[in-house]
């Protein structure tokens, strides 16, 4: 029914054996959930395309999407920073951290490492400001950071130290 | 000589602290030196808190924090006949002899009455033959020659309540999905276990997986389903692995599948995963889940049983519920009664957590004093503080204050003390905890697990959440103590679902049986020394003037020299001034979020 | 039968309806605000309708609890009261700013409050969102939400587009285009029905009224108001007349006295319509291609075609949709030489039942040189408002009539209901294919309140099977079978509103099925009360034919009262 574009059409292609498994409306869950496992997210390529498969409005299928917390649209790296702007953290220098990172990884917040390892975003506060500037890398608080250090924390990362 | 046995407990809790290497380790010893030793990895033994758990039968050593290193001491010592006395657990008891060397004598297993749980921590949940040399499959076998009605009847009969919360009776559920007139009928088994700190379901789905599966098939003849499916967390990794190979297990031996066991009977099980929805608990919610949309419950009528699944009269009950109908088949209706109340009757499985020495999944009679529940089991508060409240069936639940200590565990007492009995949950709160906190906590959780479609839930609970706020900031009033009073009944009273309907207890029974701790906070909106909103700075001040140098927004001014002086109007609560302090001159407002907060 | 109680007293009803119901049928109104009867939907979101009954242990929805015998219902305590206001007051709590509101009296938000004695704002609101005004056609005002789902429902359940759903849970829930598109971007249609069913004005047309009274009270303008079939059998509503009573001449009348320098009548235009799109037809039906013929003028259904079904834009007519064609015939023809409109601008207002005509006017391919076919498009609401903006007693008017240069024939009238265009063109494309006059000109198998009519005639020695579908929803399954190259039609009408125009999207409120009805027997009516019934014996269209457009499908014809149209990417890239 809808027409896709070039990117939608690469988005689907290695998801081929997943989204085939999609043959009944029941089945959006499940082949929602092994698309988020296998890329971190639900691209938008899948939602227009099982929205043609399954025969269910695309509106209907982000408003599951959206309804669940297992899901989410937006492209995530495997390992998600998350620089406090917090007004202390502002203040306390949370640019160098961004510098750090963009220096490191060579992405900007809302941008995603090539590998698709590591994003960037920027978050509000996190109720640590006492100890900012700070960062989150997944679920690990790293505090009082200052240039230097997140370079080696990132360098950490790359160099598999921290990879679990 | 009996066969020694070791059994390394392979549930979530321990497998996250590396319980599998253990198993592993044990195995390569036993292998290398051809020990007549058996090792065995079993399901959850409940007590997680000390896991990684080693069980050495038969004499039943109890081994607790296990670690892999500690293999070759536990080998050495079953060789030697001695035990280990470093990895022996110890009773938090003031006097007297509290190391414990087997399981019975550990306070924590000793005043259970073990009956749903009397297989999860000894069979290998992996291995069916495990379960059906335990009585597994007995009932199954024992039903299949028998009227369906006479199988409905025994379970109303056994008075047997729905264990996810409600306390439905069972008998009944299965008697409207039998008297639906329908070509298909489903059934479903509600392992969507979401309240925060509850893992009882978990604990039966990863020791006892075959006793879900045969309570279904059972269900599924007295009522005519051909169908089930598990509704089970994504989340539960381990759960749902250990179901799958119960299933294919299952079907092996044809207790699933076409003509079951030779009969004209035919009924086959599938799992169906949640995607992270606390919501899909309640029974509508969790059909529209599975059907592949948002679970936003529906209004009842029309029941499941009418118009369940795809429209189809429907059976929804809870894993525990599922898991007791063997036993009740077996062992018959007087056995059953004689566990708990006239109206509960049986056990009830219980997750005891919080503040109290021992926590971890137990069984208990129904009917049995949270005192004992808390005080035996629990092995009192830790740390020997006060005990102030147990919060029961979770952020549904209420908390329940000290004068309700000798209430029984059972669905009606503690309704009527204003909580609900929910999965079984127990949550020990201490004398440092406080009720506005933990109330706040449990409607943060309700409201972002609410669906969003009733107003009372999505707009009342919001409501209610921002007068706590308003109170914890200390500008609130009396008046808005009796607001979360008002707004909680109404919204109890006109919420859609079980959801909406249970998510004011925390806060109302709170407010009931500690209105103090709220009025403190009014009080005392003014600190000691004055009003100020995050940081004061006193006397003790010798005008370093570092605060003034570190504080992002200005806030800070004065003189070398002179005390420095806060401007509450700039200051956003950082905290930036009372880490850098040399000389602690600086106060927390004692209302304030842990590390202050930036609200931009 | 059972017996039931309504506070107090007895009371007995039929079994299997819900209490809402029941306590109607018995004299108690039961206030609610998010239930919509008409079309089935309770989500028993609002908890406005909660009613006690004994033995329950909360109050129930009275919306979707049914009732039974010995029920002892209690509408009116205490308890049920404290309940409504709170709940009432929540939904206030997201529901900004009544005082500036264009609702009026149509909110039904606001006569609930009246109801329950709302006096004060409880809670001030928290959620803040933009105003999506992206669509020429109507707004989205989410701080007026209140979360009802019904504009859901009506886009999914009665139309088949589910352009919209649910964004999120919780007290984040908020009604959401997917991935936050804005309406035009979209795969909304624009039909309207949503505002049509909107109890607050979180949905509302995009309102053009002061556009149109700047321009009335500009002397350099020369300005026409044209009004389509549908609008004549509703206004009256707005204004206290019984559902579809004709009031033409008072509407004719209250637009002279609100300054409009003309007054004309869209049937005209519809004749217009009708000469080109028969003679597309028995064209198409000439050379066998293309066929079946879908007609175009509804651009609700031409929006649905360009984004979900593109492959079927070769077989829409090409021709314009009335209004589109008059405004045209206005500008170019009509007023060309007039002396009144020397050295001043034609500028055309469209009265219509519909939203979708507001961003149809701005399509690429009608306008020429710059110039629009109309320039403004009024709903039968909004027509509404200025009549009282201008202090206008619209019952105590006498009737006016069209002016002499535009008025139409009763085939025009029918456009309205659905099943009317295709009954306007079988008239004329009957008798002009061959010669014969119809011995009855009431084709009663399209006519009446289903969604799907059907029927046959011989036209040029062949059998042409026609069909009648109101809804997306219900023409999907026909689409299907043409582009599958199995379908039995040679000509389909498709109005993306239920029943055609008079249930329209820019129509009074409420808009039921049963109003509805009496709509299309007002446009029946009026039809059969003319003397010229037929499209092609309409003088003025002859006189046009004769003087400029030559005949149908003629070069200045397809210049003029034809268009084009493209497909449309779905959820491209923002």
């Amino acid at each position: 029914m809808s027409v896709y574009s070039a990117d939608t059409i690469n988005e689907i292609d290695d998801l081929k054996e997943i989204l085939d498994s999609a043959r009944e409306v029941s089945d959006l869950i499940p082949v929602l959930k092994k698309v988020q496992d296998r890329k971190n997210y639900i691209p938008k390529g899948v939602v227009l395309f099982l929205s043609d498969k399954l025969g269910i409005p695309v509106s209907k299928i982000y408003g599951v999407i959206t309804f669940y917390n297992y899901f989410n649209l937006d492209k995530k790296g495997r390992f998600v920073i998350a620089v406090c702007e917090g007004t202390a953290c502002h203040i306390g220098g949370s640019s160098e951290i961004l510098r750090a990172v963009k220096d490191v990884l060579g992405i900007v917040p809302g941008e995603i490492t090539n590998d698709g390892k590591f994003s960037l975003e920027i978050v509000r506060c996190l109720g640590l400001c006492s100890f900012g500037p700070v960062m989150m890398i997944n679920e690990n608080e790293y505090t009082k950071l200052n240039y230097d250090k997140v370079r080696e924390i990132l360098e950490g990362f790359l160099n598999g130290e921290n990879n679990n | 000589m009996e066969r020694t046995i070791i059994k390394v407990c392979g549930g979530s809790g321990c497998k996250s602290q590396h319980s599998k290497e253990i198993f592993v380790k044990l195995c390569q010893l036993v292998w290398k030196e051809s020990l007549p030793i058996k090792v065995n990895r079993t399901g959850c033994q409940g007590f997680c808190e000390m896991g990684p758990i080693v069980v050495v039968e038969p004499k039943g050593i109890f081994y607790s924090k296990v670690k892999v290193d500690d293999c070759e001491d536990i080998i050495n010592a079953i060789k030697n006949d001695s035990v280990v006395e470093r990895l022996l657990f110890v009773e938090h008891e003031v006097k007297g002899d509290f190391k414990r060397t087997t399981m019975k004598e550990i306070d924590f297993y000793k005043y259970q009455t073990r009956v749903l749980l009397k297989r999860c921590g000894i069979i290998d949940p992996y291995k069916i033959d495990d379960y059906i040399s335990f009585d597994g499959f007995k009932a199954l076998k024992k039903v299949l020659s028998v009227n369906s009605q006479n199988i409905i009847d025994v379970i109303k009969d056994s008075g047997l309540r729905g264990r996810g919360g409600a306390g439905f009776p069972t008998g009944l559920k299965w008697q409207f999905l039998k008297d639906a007139k329908s070509e298909e009928k489903f059934i479903i088994c509600n392992a969507d276990e979401g309240d925060p700190g509850s893992f009882m379901d978990r604990t039966i789905m990863e020791g006892d997986p075959f006793a879900i599966i045969e309570g279904m098939i059972i269900c599924a003849y007295a009522t005519g389903a051909k169908k089930g499916f598990i509704y089970c967390r994504a989340e539960y990794a381990e759960s749902l692995e250990v179901l799958e190979n119960a299933l294919s297990e299952c079907r092996k031996h044809n207790f699933l599948g076409i003509n079951i066991l030779g009969s004209d009977f035919s009924f086959d099980i599938e799992i169906k995963m949640g995607a992270g929805a606390f919501v899909c608990g309640e029974e509508t919610a969790l059909i529209r889940s599975i059907e592949g949309d948002r679970g936003t419950p529906a209004a009842k009528p029309p029941f499941p049983a009418q118009k369940g699944l795809w429209g189809r009269p429907t059976n929804i009950n809870n894993v525990k519920t599922y898991a007791y109908v063997p036993q009740i088949i077996t062992n018959g209706v007087k056995w059953f009664r004689s566990f708990g109340t006239e109206k509960s009757p049986g056990t009830a499985v219980l997750c005891l957590t919080g503040k109290v020495n021992n926590t971890g999944v137990i069984e208990v009679p129904m009917g049995t004093s949270l005192r004992d529940i808390v005080f035996k089991i629990g092995g009192g508060i830790k740390n020997d503080k006060k005990f102030k409240a147990v919060l029961t069936g979770g952020p549904s639940g209420g908390c329940l204050p000290k004068s309700c200590l000798d209430l029984g565990v059972d669905y009606e007492s503690i309704t009527q003390a204003g909580s609900i009995m929910g999965s079984g949950g127990v949550l020990v709160i201490d004398e440092d905890d406080s009720m506005v906190d933990i109330a706040d906590f449990f409607l943060d959780f309700t409201i972002s697990e609410s669906c969003g479609k009733c107003t009372p839930c999505r707009e009342g609970l919001k409501r209610m959440k921002l007068l706590i706020e308003k109170i914890k900031s200390g500008s609130g009033s009396e008046k808005d103590i009796n607001e979360l009073v008002r707004l909680g009944n109404i919204i109890k009273d006109s919420a859609s679902c079980g959801l909406g309907q249970t998510a004011p207890n925390p806060v109302l029974t709170a407010i009931r049986y500690f209105r103090s701790e709220f009025e403190e906070f009014i009080n005392k909106s003014n600190f000691e020394n004055g009003s100020f909103k995050f940081y004061k700075i006193t006397d003790k001040c010798v005008g370093c003037g570092l605060c003034k140098k570190n504080c992002p927004v200005g806030a800070i001014s004065g003189d070398i020299g002179q005390v420095h002086i806060i401007n509450d109007e700039k200051c956003i609560g950082c905290g930036k001034c009372y880490s850098v302090c040399p000389k602690s001159a600086i106060i927390k407002n004692k209302l304030m979020d842990k590390n202050g907060k930036d609200k931009d | 039968m059972v017996k039931i109680k309504i506070n107090g007293a007895d009371f007995e009803v039929e079994e299997n309806i819900t209490i809402l119901e029941a306590c109607k049928r018995c004299g108690f109104e039961i206030p609610t605000l998010c239930s919509l009867e008409n079309i089935g939907h309770k989500p028993t979101a609002c908890r406005i309708c909660v009613v006690e009954v004994k033995g329950a242990r909360t109050l129930l929805p009275s919306c979707s609890t049914p009732v039974a015998d010995g029920m002892e219902i209690v509408t009116n305590s205490k308890r049920v009261i404290d309940a409504r206001k709170l709940n009432y007051q929540l939904l206030m709590a997201s529901h900004v700013d009544c005082i500036s509101c264009k609702k009026n009296g149509d909110c039904e938000f606001r006569k609930v409050g009246e109801m329950l004695g709302i006096r004060k704002r409880e809670f001030e609101p928290i959620k803040e969102f933009k105003i999506d005004s992206s669509s020429n056609a109507y707004l989205r005002n989410n701080n007026k939400c209140i979360l009802c789902r019904r504009c859901v429902e009506v886009c999914e359940d009665i139309m088949g587009v589910s352009a919209i759903g649910l964004k999120g849970r919780g007290f984040d829930v908020k009604i959401s285009y997917p991935f936050d598109y804005d309406v035009v971007n979209s795969g909304c249609i624009e039909c309207g029905q949503c505002v049509l069913n909107c109890p607050t004005s979180a949905l509302f047309e995009n309102e053009e009224l002061e556009d149109v009274l700047k321009v009335l009270n500009d002397n350099s303008k020369f300005v026409v108001a044209q009004t389509a079939p549908a609008v004549r059998v509703a206004l009256g509503e707005i204004f206290g007349f019984e559902p579809g009573s004709l009031v033409t001449g008072k509407m004719i009348e209250a637009l002279r006295r609100i300054g409009f320098d003309m007054v004309i009548d869209t049937t005209l235009g519809a004749d217009f319509t009708i000469m080109e799109e028969g003679f597309e037809f028995l064209r198409r039906l000439d050379s066998n291609e293309r066929l079946p013929q879908f007609t175009s003028c509804c651009p609700g259904w031409v929006n649905f075609v360009e984004m979900y079904y593109p492959a079927l834009i070769p077989y829409l007519s090409t021709t314009k949709s009335p209004h589109q064609i008059l405004g045209r015939l206005i500008k170019n023809y009509f007023l060309k030489d007039d002396e009144r409109v020397k050295d001043k601008e034609v500028i055309v207002v469209s009265i219509m039942p519909c939203v979708a005509k507001k961003s149809e006017k701005e399509r690429d391919f009608l306008s020429i040189e710059g110039i629009k076919d109309v320039d403004f498009v009024l709903t039968t609401r909004e027509l509404g408002r200025l009549i009282n903006l201008s202090n206008i007693v619209f019952k105590d008017l006498p009737d006016s009539e069209f002016d002499e240069l535009g008025r139409g024939s009763g085939a025009g009238d029918i456009f309205g209901a659905s099943g009317g265009v295709m009954e306007a063109a079988l008239r004329t494309a009957y008798e002009i294919s061959s010669g014969n006059q119809l011995s009855m000109l009431e084709f009663n198998q399209i006519r009446g309140n289903k969604r799907v009519k059907e029927g046959s005639i011989f036209l040029k020695e062949r059998e042409i099977k026609y069909l009648v579908v109101s809804t997306p929803k219900e023409a999907k399954k026909y689409i299907e079978e043409v582009l599958n190259g199995n379908s039995p039609y040679q000509f389909i009408e498709v109005m993306a509103c239920p029943n055609g125009c008079i249930g329209g999207g820019g129509q009074p409120i409420p808009t039921t099925e049963s109003i509805v009805k009496k709509r299309m027997e007002g446009l029946y009516f009026s039809d059969k009360s003319k003397a010229i019934r037929k499209s092609h014996e309409n003088p003025i269209v002859k006189r046009v034919y004769e003087n400029f457009l030559k005949e149908p499908l003629s070069e200045i014809s397809e210049k003029l009262l034809h268009t084009k149209y493209s497909p449309r990417k779905l959820y491209k890239e923002k």
